[in-house]
Parts: C-alpha cells; structure tokens; sequence
C-alpha cells in the first residue's frame, strides 16, 4: 500500500485559495508531496508528516508576507505598502496595540449602541405613517395621568372635530382554549379604527366596523402573524387560512377576521390577540382603563385640540358630577411616543454618560499608552530625521499609525455594538422599549466613525506630536540615557493619568451608590414573609362564571381544598401579589377630611383580597381587625384594612379605626368603614410609592392570585396544588407560578442588570486608572533610574528615595481625584430615582471611592519605584 | 526606480539553481539547500522566492511529466536565466567589496 501525506486541514485550504489561483495551489500541494517522499525515505514517515503540516501552515503566512499572488499586480501602491508597514510595527508589540484596540473597541461598541438606542426612542419617529400626527389623550391630574372611561370616550368620539380619528384601546390578558389547552394570553379590546388610525394595514383580511362594536354585535378579532401561525395552525404562507376560525377567549368565541403584519410597531408588540370592544351603557363615569389614541387632522396644531378637549371635559363634567368631582383634573394631549417609551429617558442617559466616560477614559489611557511607546522609540524616530525624514512625515508617520489603531477600535466597536443590539430585547426589552428597531444605521455608524475620530483626534495627535523628537539630533544625543529627556512629553503623561483618575471616580461613585442600593433593595422589607410562600394566578373564563356569587362559592371551594392538602398551612386569594404585581387605584373622599373644592382626591392602591389573604402572606394585623368571609357577601356593611402607611398618611398620631370614606368619588352611597390596620406590603416595587394600600372584601373575580402558605419547600407541593385546581375547573389555566423568593427576585431584575452593568464599566474603569498610573510611575522610574542609584549611592536611605518617587505621582493622582469628585458631583445624580434608600450624592461612598482609587494609585506606583529602590546602584550606574 | 539588490533567500536558491546546473526543480534546491546550511529550509518561502524571481525575469520555468510523479501533479521546472546570472556575479562582487580589508581588522582586535 502507498503512504500518503497527511490530509490538508481546511482552515488552511480556505486561505491558500484565497490567496493564490488553484493552479498555483495545486502546485505547491504537488511540490509539498513530492517533498514528503523525499522526508520519509531519508527520515521516515513520521518525520515526514510533520514536516508536510509544518510546510502548509507556513504557507498561508509566508504568502501574506510574500505578497505574491500571480493573478495580483505586483506593485502595490505605496500607500498601501504605509499601512502594511505600520500593521507590521503594530504587531511588534501585540499586547499594547490590543489592548487600546478592545479598550477604545468597548468604549465606542458601548456608545454606539446607546446612541444607537437613543437615535430610536429621541430622533426616530414611532414606525408608524406620519407618527408625528399620533397623541396619546389622557386625563392631567398632576402628579397623575389618566386613561379615559368608556363615558370619556364616547364624549370624545361624538363631540371632538380636531382628531381625523380617535380610538380607545383596554390592555387585559384573557384565557385562550384550544381544545384541552387553555393558556394566558395578552388580549387588547379595539375599538374600531384602532388599526387605521396607527396606519396598519392586515396582511390578510380587514379590520372591525361599527356593526362589530355594537352591543350585541358579532364579536370578531384581529390575531398577529406568529398567533395564527404557532396557536391556529395556518401555514406562514398561507395566513387567510386563519381567516373565518372562531377562538376562544375567556369562553367567548370571536371570528378571525384579520392577520396582521410581522411587524405592526410597538403598541401592544406583545399582544397575541385584538379583539373588537363593544361598550355597554355606562352607569357612572369610571373606571378609567381606556387607553385613547388620536391622530391630528390635517393642518390642526396641538394646542387646538388641547383647547378643544378641555372644552369637551367641561361639557361633560356636570353631567357625572355624581360620581366624578375631581374639577381640577383636565384633558390632555401628548405626543404618542411618551406612552410607548413611558419613564426610561434617566436610564438612557445614564447609561449614555456612563459610556462616554469609559470612551474617554480608553482614549486617554491609548494616548498614555502610544507616548510611551512613540518614546521608546525615540531614537529610531531620531535616526530617520537625521536622515532625512522631515519632523511633519514623521509626525504622519506616527499619526498614520494611530489611525489605524483606531479604524481598528472603531471596528471592534462596530461588532459589539451590532451584538449588543441583538442581546438587548432579550435583555432589557421588558424595560426599555422599542429596542427590537435598534439597527446600525447609517445615522449611527456616522456618530460611531464620528466619536472614532475623535478619540484618534486625541490620543493619535497628542502622542504623535508630543511623542516624536523636535529635532534630530536632541533624540539622538539623548539615546538611551532619558534622565534629561521630554519634560513637555512627561508633563502630558502626568495630565493624562490625571484626566484618567479624573473620569474614574464618577463611573466608580455610580457604581458605588447602585450597589449600595442593591444591597438595600436585596435587604428592604416587602413586608411579607418570603419562605415558605408560592404563589400563582388561576384565570377563569369570565362567561363560564357570569355569576358573582357562584365565583365566590368556587374560590372558597378552592381554598378549602387547597388548604386541606398536606403541608398547606394556608391559602389566600387576591388581585394582586406584592411586591410589583398591584394595577388598581382608586380615588375616595374622607368623612372627616372631606377634599377642598378645585383639590384632587386622594387615591390609593385597592386591592380585592379574601379573609385569609393578609394571613397567608404573613402580614402583622397592628389595630382592629382583618377581613373575614362575612365581609364578602354583597349585603355586608361596607368594611376596608388599611395599611400603616395610608393610616398614618390620612390620621397621623390618630386611630384609623371606624373612620369612613366614599369610593371611587361617589357622592351617593353607602360609606365604607376602616376596620383595621395592618403592616405595609411593598406592591409599587422597592422605592415605589403607592400613597398607602387599602385592602377591600374579597369580589369573586375570574383571575386572581393564589397565594400558599407551606410548612417546608412550597415548590413540592405544586404538583399536588395544580391538580386539585385542574379537579375544579380543566380549563382554568395556571400560570405566573412563583414562590416568594422568586417574586423579589425578579422584581429586582433590572436593578440587577443596572448594577451588573455598571459595576463592570467601573471595574474596567478603575483598571484603566490603574495601567495608567503604573506606566506613569514606571516610565519616570526608568527615567531617574540614574539619579535615584546617585541618591541611594550618596546614602539616601531607600525610603526617602521611595517616597520621593510616590509623592509625584500620587500628587497627580490626589489633582485628579479632585477634579472627579467635582465630575462625579455632576454625573451621579443621573442616578435619581434609580437608586434605592441611598442619596445621589451620597459623601460617604464618594470618599470610599476617593480612598479605593488612593489606595489602588498608591500600589501601582509603589510596584515600579520599590523596584527602583531595590536595584543595585553600582549596576545601575555602569550601565549608564 | 532604482533596482534593489538581491534577498539573501533569494542568493540562496539561484545558486542551489546554479549549482544544478542552471535548471531544476524546487524539491531538490530545497535539499541542496539545507545540505549545504545545515537548516531546514521552508520549502512555502522557496515555493514563493521563485516565483517572484520569475516576476522578475530572472528565472523562467516551464510544467512537465504529469505520469511520473508520486502526486501526479505536473512539476514546474526552473532555468536560470542570463540576467539572473549576472544579478548573482554581482551580488557577489558586493559582497566581495564589503568583506575586502576585515581580515586585517579582525586581526588587530
């Protein structure tokens, strides 16, 4: 049998037919063999197959620096031959060229794609056909907005002449049935025109008409692309499949009466269904859950139809005066983006700021960085003016250089940036919109090459300028010996180092209040008890259960069965689940604080909860009594729990007890009586305020939470837990299953991200600093490498030698604190409202920053002036 | 444009070329080559000092005997030609210029 050679691994097939024409590969694979048959009749085939893989490898790199390719020209132009010489420099020295390529890479990768964030949410219209057009109509009660009611709105609808459209829009969530399968899923109820007033056309089929909306009328939808694909079953390709299908949801059928695009903008981007509100006659003014769109008629400026709303709400104000009196409250317009895009402006900002301190900080330290090695070679740079070179082609020499470091970096940017804009839907997407538009553009890429340059304007310039020798002969005559050499060249060195510390410090107080804040956020009280508990939401389908009374007689069911399962200590029901998870608030009127006319209500956060709830959840009762079963039959004198915040907001140093209010503005009725007081529950989030919580008689609504009590690890008990519920009702999904750290867990998931984030911009921050102080230190050591071994020679004791050599560079150090804290004094307030139970401004982690970046200089410029210290004078100086 | 000398690699092989009597094929040279160094040669810097000696007009070659091979692959073979031949004299009068008097240098130190 003949041997062969051994096979060619492919990465260096790939590159030899890039770099030369098949026949020349062929060739030289021919050659190759013939060598191999030489190799191993003299060295046998051992010898001979390594010597045939060590051939191939060489190949692809000798033809780069061979630079022949046959159907190639031969000549390159002499600009080319620049760049390559300079990539060769370059890689001489791989660990400096690389590390200014990723540091300045990561700083312009991060501001890339902020701005790239930004250029969406600040400069980019909403995706819609003239989105300029589009507001948002609310209710302005300072401190607060307002959606519409459905009164609101059909006044709007009928009176209003300013809007070429307006459409009200209820975001719920409902139970879809497919068979066995029932599952949650995010239902938005229309009102027709809704689709046409965004501009959105349906792939297939037609949106609702007027008849659609009519009480009584047939109840019809919209589903997007991915529903009638992944639920209904219609091939991607064939979506009018879906058309005429009735679904289910919450026991009511609707007909599929359109598709809509892929892609139909960020309003309801996570809503699967889009079903057709009919409104019935509305007995009193609220609630207020209509969200209302309008886009301006032609030529209409905004201000007129402000003018016209506010008109229209004074009409209708007497008509409901019964149960609506907040007379202060108006209605107004914004553009639609303020509610897509809600409060994330600080975030962004933040975040931007946080960026362009890390770019500037990466491009100070290349700048510090290229000095020191333009000075090293110093006398190369001298040899070449001696020759001939003018002072200005070595400068281009240099600055050409520079420039290549930052193409480099702006393309590393460019690549993290374009990942980061993939990752942060998945990320962040929950909390800032709008991220799944973020595209390189040509916009950004514009401000990515724009902020490349610049940072290339500086730390290419200033090191090639101040780097390279004035004159020939100085650089020449000082040679290795630097004692006496670029004074001016050190004086911009200690300036960077400072400007270094300088962008340090806010990045590292920001990071230092996020902590803090973590840990206060990991720490608060949400003042329930967190072991032991699971939670989860049971949704009936409402048509199932018409009946108020027989819902409550299923919950109560429900938690006797739940509670009669082994290890169930408890079970509560409610609407809502500490610590982010509570939507309803409620205006009232007190009977002893009646509210002043032309003054708004006060409103509070409303919770439905059974007798056992507070319990379950482990909440301390303070004053009176609970809740119980007797207060939920509909005959019941009207009876509320308040909590100590509400107590103390309403009857500071009183007793809340047997006080009385009127709900939801009524001015007729029954009065409500506080019962009893109980300990705060966090239901806004950490650092939320909610004005205090008022826990009224449990109502027998479809989707509650189910909150469990156990005596060990709830998770065990889920499965049990889940079949009694599927005994009760098979078509009742079960969702949103969570136990009580899991709750707090993930309502701290963007704080988490945040902190995360930050803590490692400032890591790399404060490593930064630290490269720089070192090089600084480590440079003037070498520098006065003679001078100190005179000294230690002469007697000076090393320490006053070492503390010579410190007290320079951490005079620069101290100059640059001093100028972060005043920019961290800027910059941390950004933090406002991000940070929890810690001021912005925070002294004491302003000077724990302070004393970390004292300590970390201090040890970066200890390392290379002890070494200094430590060398032997005598061999120090006959070098010299 | 000025005319740059002779690559020290470049010496290399057109005299292992030479030294084959004017005309060869790359496998040997590199075994001439490394027979006479003491070094391994690469034979991927061999494969491409020759062609651009080709580009130059120095050498010139010409492909042969597809059936006789162990790849069966044709081989290129190079000649040396007249300007390649008087690129080599020169480069050794050069060499020959810079090495005249160091003897004497050498020995005094």
């Amino acid at each position: 049998m003949t041997r062969r050679p051994p096979a060619t691994p492919h990465w260096i097939d790939w590159l030899m037919r890039r770099l030369l024409t098949s026949a020349d590969v062929e060739e030289a694979l021919g050659e190759l063999h013939d060598l191999w048959v030489h190799v191993e009749a003299t060295a046998g085939v051992v010898e001979a197959d390594r010597r045939y893989l060590r051939e191939l490898r060489r190949y692809p790199l000798r033809l780069v620096g061979g630079r022949i390719r046959r159907a190639r020209p031969p000549e390159v132009g002499p600009a080319l031959r620049s760049v390559a010489r300079n990539i060769r420099g370059l890689a001489r020295t791989p660990v400096l060229t690389s590390s200014i390529v990723l540091t300045v890479g990561l700083g312009l990768g991060g501001c890339t794609a902020i701005f790239a964030v930004a250029d969406v949410l600040f400069f980019r219209p909403l995706p819609y056909p003239d989105a300029d057009r589009l507001v948002w109509i609310h209710t302005e009660s300072p401190p607060n907005r307002f959606n519409f009611s459905v009164v609101d709105f059909q006044a709007l609808e009928a009176q209003q002449t300013r809007f070429s459209r307006v459409a009200a829009v209820q975001a719920l969530s409902g139970t879809f049935v497919d068979e066995d399968v029932s599952e949650r899923v995010s239902v938005w109820r229309i009102t027709p025109g809704f689709f046409e007033l965004l501009g959105i056309v349906p792939a297939v089929g037609r949106t609702a008409g007027s008849r659609e909306a009519a009480s009584g009328g047939p109840r019809t939808a919209l589903v997007t692309a991915a529903f009638a694909t992944t639920r209904l079953g219609v091939p991607p390709d064939d979506l009018a499949g879906a058309l005429g299908t009735s679904i289910e949801v919450d026991d009511v059928s609707y007909e599929v009466i359109g598709v809509l695009p892929e892609r139909s903008g960020p309003l309801g981007a996570r809503t699967q269904v889009f079903a057709t509100q009919q409104f019935q006659a509305p007995e009193r003014r609220g609630p207020f859950f209509q969200i209302v769109l309008g886009r301006l008629a032609d030529g209409v400026e905004t201000a007129a139809a402000a003018d016209e709303l506010r008109a229209i709400n004074r009409r209708i104000f007497p008509l409901w005066r019964s149960s609506y009196q907040d007379e202060r409250a108006t209605w107004a317009v914004v553009p639609l983006g303020e509610l897509v895009h809600g409060n994330v402006d600080g975030l962004v900002v933040l975040l931007a700021a946080s960026v362009g301190l890390l770019l500037l900080l990466a491009t100070t330290n290349a700048a510090s960085l290229l000095l020191t090695r333009v000075r090293s070679r110093r006398r190369e740079l001298a040899v070449r003016i001696a020759l001939g070179a003018s002072r200005a082609r070595v400068v281009g020499h240099l600055a050409a250089e520079s420039a290549l470091l930052a193409l480099a970096g702006g393309l590393v940017g460019v690549l993290l940036a374009w990942g980061l804009a993939a990752v942060m839907p998945i990320v962040a997407g929950s909390y800032i919109p709008r991220l799944d538009e973020v595209s390189l553009g040509g916009r950004t890429l514009a401000f990515t090459a724009l902020i490349a340059a610049s940072s290339w304007l500086l730390f290419g310039l200033v090191s090639s300028v101040r780097g390279s020798p004035d004159a020939g002969l100085s650089g020449l005559r000082d040679g290795g010996r630097s004692a006496t050499e670029g004074a001016p060249t050190q004086r911009v060195q200690r300036l960077l180092v400072a400007v270094q510390i300088a962008v340090a410090v806010p990045l590292l107080a920001a990071s230092g209040l996020i902590a803090t804040s973590m840990r206060n956020l990991q720490s608060a009280e949400p003042g329930f008890e967190v072991d032991g508990l699971l939670s989860l939401r049971v949704s009936l389908a409402a048509a199932r259960y018409p009946d108020a009374e027989q819902r409550q007689g299923l919950w109560w069911n429900v938690e006797e069965r739940l509670a009669s399962l082994p290890g169930v200590l408890s079970v509560g029901v409610s609407d809502s689940r500490p610590p982010i998870e509570a939507y309803n608030y409620n205006n009232y009127d007190l009977e002893d604080r009646p509210t002043p006319v032309g003054e708004n209500q006060p409103v509070a956060c409303w919770i439905s909860a059974d007798a056992s709830y507070l319990e379950t959840l482990g909440v301390p009762l303070l004053e009176g009594r609970s809740l119980t079963r007797d207060d939920e039959y509909p005959d019941a004198p009207p009876v509320i729990v308040v909590d100590e915040t509400w107590a103390r907001r309403h009857f500071p140093g009183e007793s809340a007890i047997g006080r009385r209010l009127r709900e939801g503005g009524a001015t007729s009725g029954p009065w409500t009586t506080v019962v009893g007081v109980v300990g705060d529950v966090t239901y806004a989030g950490f650092g939320g305020e909610t004005g205090g919580t008022v826990y009224a008689p449990w109502t027998g609504l479809t989707q509650p939470f189910v909150v469990v009590r156990a005596a060990g690890d709830p998770v065990t008990l889920l499965a049990s837990i889940r079949q009694e519920l599927r005994a009760l009702d098979p078509t009742a999904p079960v969702t949103d299953v969570a136990t009580g750290e899991a709750l707090i867990s993930s309502s701290l998931a963007e704080p988490r991200h945040l902190t995360v984030l930050l803590i490692a911009l400032s890591a790399l921050a404060l490593g930064l600093a630290v490269i720089g102080v070192y090089g600084v230190t480590a440079h003037a050591v070498q520098g006065r490498r003679g001078d100190i071994a005179v000294r230690l020679a002469l007697g000076g004791t090393p320490r006053r030698v070492l503390g010579m050599v410190v007290r320079s560079t951490m005079a620069i150090s101290l100059a640059g604190m001093l100028a972060g804290v005043l920019a961290a004094r800027a910059f941390t307030p950004l933090l406002g409202g991000m940070v929890y139970r810690v001021d912005p401004r925070d002294p004491a982690t302003l000077a724990a920053v302070v004393v970390v970046l004292a300590v970390v200089s201090l040890a970066a410029c200890c390392l290379p002036a002890w070494r200094a210290v430590r060398s032997d004078p005598a061999t120090v100086l006959r070098q010299d | 444009m000025g005319r740059k000398g002779l690559g020290e690699l470049e010496q290399q092989v057109l005299l292992a070329l030479l030294r084959m009597g004017g005309e060869g094929y790359s496998v040997p040279m590199v075994v001439e080559m490394e027979a006479r160094s003491g070094q391994e040669v690469s034979q991927a810097a061999v494969f491409i000092v020759l062609r651009r000696l080709e580009d130059k007009g120095l050498v010139s070659s010409r492909m042969e005997g597809a059936g006789d091979t162990a790849s069966g692959r044709e081989r290129r073979y190079f000649k040396l030609e007249a300007e390649g031949l008087r690129r080599l004299e020169e480069a050794r009068r050069l060499a020959e210029r810079l090495w005249d008097g160091i003897d004497s240098v050498w020995e005094e130190g």
